[in-house]
């Protein structure tokens, strides 16, 4: 049987200096506290590449990227996002934030 | 083989595939692949290819596939096996040396958990989409 979600922390060398160990065994500790262990499972992950908004959280099969997750956040999203099914926003990665790129054909100089 | 219609056609492809295990009974196929680039054979990526194949034959595992593919991008973590299992989210494992590829097949294939410490994710689908439609990097 297979689990339904898994939380993947990450556990690179950037997100492991923002203390994402911590992270880890909160999410292990919280997920027992609410007994739903044979339900999900709490992984360590490789680097995302997102080491600047570390500690990372990635929540699969939902394929939603937290970013900046603290130890007082875990309780939030295993009662919103695994629980509940809704995504914590204010956590999210925004897309907006990156750098726009202008290619040459967009440039009204030419 | 003279002309055939397109039915005759969509037939045989099906016949094909179920004889490859790819068809419509075939659902239960678990595909490995080894990312197998240059620097994934540099990294020990013929020793993981190896012990996968015994893993997979000592098990007597017949629905799994193994494969090799070229990089699959990971240069950081060599070499790296993919494994899709149906039911569960495609899994790309780094750094997968021989202990790892059979920890992959006994708990991963047999006992459907992710092995510990070798994740090594893409990006969310979300956010590669919005930054091929915006023209932009991700990060």
């Amino acid at each position: 049987m297979a689990f339904q979600r898994y939380i993947l922390v990450c556990g690179g060398a950037g997100c492991h200096d923002n203390a994402s160990e911590g992270v880890f065994r909160g999410f292990i500790h919280e997920i027992e506290a609410k007994e739903l262990q044979s339900t999900v499972q709490v992984v360590k992950a490789g680097c995302f590449g997102f080491c600047e908004k570390g500690p990372v959280v990635k929540i699969l099969p939902d394929e939603k990227i937290y970013v900046g997750v603290g130890v007082d956040d875990i309780r939030e999203l295993v009662s919103e996002h695994v629980v509940g099914g809704r995504f914590v926003t204010r956590l999210l990665y925004d897309e907006s934030e990156s750098k726009q790129h202008v290619r040459v054909d967009d440039l009204d100089f030419y | 083989m003279g002309r055939m219609n397109l039915n005759k056609l969509r037939a045989l492809r099906e016949q094909k595939r179920r004889e490859l295990g790819l068809g419509e009974g075939g659902n239960n196929t678990i595909y490995v692949v080894v990312g197998m680039g240059t620097s994934g054979i540099a990294a020990g990526a013929r020793e993981t290819f190896a012990t996968l194949n015994s893993e997979l034959e000592f098990h007597e595992l017949t629905n799994v596939i193994l494969k090799q593919t070229g990089s699959l991008g990971l240069d950081h973590a060599e070499p790296p096996v993919e494994v899709r299992v149906p039911g569960m989210p495609s899994i790309i494992y780094g750094k997968v040396d021989a202990v790892v590829a059979s920890k992959i097949v006994r708990k991963h294939i047999l006992e459907r958990t992710l092995v510990n410490a070798h994740v090594f994710d893409q990006r969310a689908v979300d956010i590669v989409q919005g930054a091929q439609l915006s023209g932009t990097e991700a990060r």
